[in-house]
């Protein structure tokens, strides 16, 4: 009894939630072995200055140099270390995908909110703005952009999220749009609550399931477009390594050293994949109509 | 002494493609501290919409085109949006019909109680959870500090009621509008919901409305007066025991009968009142009940009867009351 109520201070109230989504979270296998992934990702990332060589040390002497004990993933057509370049574009790839989604996220939510709760004009305005985005080409247009405004870090995410946030408005207005007739909206605004406090507190946090998959999502989204753009030399310039950049460059060696190729490919793919299963584990942990 | 809330023709119209809906018209009642109103009728005669239209929740196409509500001497059809902001939940508090919908999903059940405090009081966090415990517990939610981190889904239907309440409560308002509280919930429940009402009205002295198409209900919370509506307006307004037993007009006479007694045993048949209820938009001409009167004479059907007062607090909309009809009941 004494236990149980020492865990019942109020220093659990604010983390109830976060406690309640874990525990359904961990029932998710497949996501709780992504997350594994992208935590042990992410480790070498912060660690990256550490415990790899300099990306951009050349070894001329020992180029194309198949996986060994000393490269593990072998070296690169100047020989420079292929894992140190891999872990070192993982930083800038995530980086960029992460303040891109960020960015779109912030953006998407205060349109689709706007636009979910008022409806009406406002609407109409902003959902027929989201459809002309939505025609938009993204590849061609985000080339230009880089050509025109140049791309370094902070760009190509702006670039990116300017072309992703329109997936997070339409889902974020059309949960507020079934939401809003919901009767404990009504209750809420029987007891007295402000439009904002009902934005943000009641119909935002009821409406987060489906935007946090889609941001998930959207960062698989934004690892391959920001690849994408550097596969096509517009955006992360070399010697910076980013996983797009490497691409290309093994796209020249393809026979020669085809895991130049593979290793960069698999990163992708991997990170990509376990995004997605991350996203889906916490869609079904986060639904807070799921019954037991 | 003043009334605490004081309703003069109100109206309230929702104004439908297919023509004007008169959901309230002209509804005029009194209420002083602690007592309590019943408001009784078939679904759809108003009743909600009057509970609305004080808070001024009727939303479009719904509007309030006319009418006073008085409360504590200030009128809130006029009251600025932000005022009445402060009203809601703070000084009239409103407990809804179905505890499964009307909670949000996504906070825990403390969270909904202290939620409402933090509106209106300025408190801390940690003393709005002190608060919310300790209305949770008063409304009867075992281990209340265990449970107060539970979610709506994880609570039965009459314990979210009791949530609810809470939240009704926890600025203790002058006057609570209860909607049909007990109407999701089974009967044994129901029992209980009730006589924590009751007892809370009692405690607080605040004044309650409860609005229900059941009689009994109304019986049950010990109500001052009975307000029968019909087709947006009311047609009987007294003191509970003249309603119940010299009720004076047909349609309370009828709903009386259409209820099972069960002092009577089963061999009585309870009688229902024939036809349906009348299409709002488009009521009969003269008193909107005269399809459905046993009673109803020519002038009925071209003329509106107005409420006029036949005995001392007792108002009757009908031009010939049953003025000596004794229902069976009390034997």
């Amino acid at each position: 009894m004494n236990k149980r109520d020492k865990n019942l201070t109020i220093s659990t109230f604010p983390t109830g939630i976060f406690l309640e989504v874990w525990r359904r979270y961990k029932r998710h296998k497949m996501a709780l072995v992504c997350s594994f992934i992208l935590i042990f990702l992410y480790l070498l990332m912060i660690l990256a200055p550490w415990i790899t060589p300099n990306p951009n040390q050349q070894d001329l002497s020992n180029r194309y140099s198949p996986p060994s004990l000393k490269h593990w993933l072998g070296t690169d057509e100047l020989g420079r270390d292929f894992l140190a370049r891999l872990i070192h574009g993982a930083r800038v790839s995530l980086t960029i995908a992460f303040t891109a989604v960020l960015i779109a996220l912030l953006f998407g939510i205060l349109v689709g909110s706007i636009a979910g709760y008022y409806g009406g004009f406002i609407d109409n305005f902003l959902m027929r703005f989201v459809d002309i985005m939505l025609t938009l080409p993204e590849l061609p247009l985000l080339l230009i952009l880089a050509v025109l405004i140049g791309a370094n870090f902070l760009t190509i995410s702006l670039f990116i999220a300017a072309f992703s946030w329109m997936t997070v408005a339409r889902l974020v207005r059309a949960e507020f749009l079934g939401l809003k007739k919901k009767e404990f909206i009504e209750a809420a605004i029987a007891l007295g609550a402000s439009s904002w406090r009902i934005i943000f507190r009641h119909l935002l946090p009821n409406s987060l399931a489906p935007v946090i998959v889609a941001a998930t999502l959207g960062i698989a989204d934004a690892i391959l477009i920001e690849s994408a753009l550097s596969f096509l030399g517009f955006g992360v310039q070399p010697p910076t390594p980013s996983w797009g950049n490497m691409l290309t460059n093994a796209h020249d060696f393809l026979w020669r050293a085809p895991y130049l190729a593979i290793f960069p490919g698999l990163f992708i793919a991997l990170t990509v994949l376990s995004f997605n299963y991350v996203g889906d584990g916490l869609r079904d942990a986060l639904d807070p109509f799921l019954k037991e | 002494m003043q009334p605490l809330i004081e309703v003069d023709n109100l109206k309230t119209y929702f104004f439908l493609n297919e023509g004007i809906l008169k959901a309230v018209d002209g509804v005029s009642f009194s209420l002083k501290k602690g007592e309590v109103l019943g408001i009784v009728g078939e679904s759809g005669c108003g009743k909600t919409v009057t509970a609305l239209s004080i808070l001024r929740l009727v939303s479009p196409p719904g509007q309030i085109v006319q009418g006073k509500v008085l409360f504590k001497g200030t009128d809130l059809i006029t009251l600025k949006e932000e005022e009445m902001r402060k009203i809601r939940g703070n000084r009239i508090a409103m407990i809804f019909q179905d505890p499964m919908t009307f909670l949000n999903p996504s906070f825990n059940i403390v969270n909904q109680v202290s939620e409402v405090i933090l509106l209106h009081q300025n408190v801390s966090k940690k003393e709005a959870f002190e608060k919310g415990v300790n209305l949770l517990e008063k409304v009867g939610i075992p281990r209340a500090r265990e449970r107060a981190f539970n979610y709506p889904h994880q609570l039965s239907g009459g314990m979210r009621q009791r949530v609810m309440i809470a939240m009704a409560l926890s600025c203790q308002p002058d006057l609570l509008l209860a909607d049909e509280p007990t109407t999701a919930l089974d009967v044994t429940i129901q029992a209980q919901i009730l006589d924590l009402i009751k007892e809370i009205q009692k405690e607080t002295h605040s004044s309650l409305i409860l609005i229900t198409h059941n009689l009994g209900l109304v019986a049950g919370v010990s109500s001052n007066y009975v307000m029968v509506m019909y087709a947006g307006r009311t047609v009987e307004y007294g003191r509970i025991e003249q309603i119940f037993y010299h009720s004076a007009h047909p349609y309370t006479f009828s709903l009386l009968k259409a209820f099972p007694h069960l002092d009577q045993g089963s061999k009585v048949k309870f009688k229902p009142i024939k036809g349906l209820p009348p299409n709002l938009i488009n009521l009969p001409e003269g008193c909107s009940f005269n399809p459905r009167c046993e009673w109803a004479r020519k002038k009925c059907l071209k003329l509106a009867p107005k409420l006029v007062e036949i005995f001392p607090e007792h108002l009757v909309a009908c031009h010939f009351p049953l003025l000596r009809s004794r229902p069976s009941s009390r034997s």
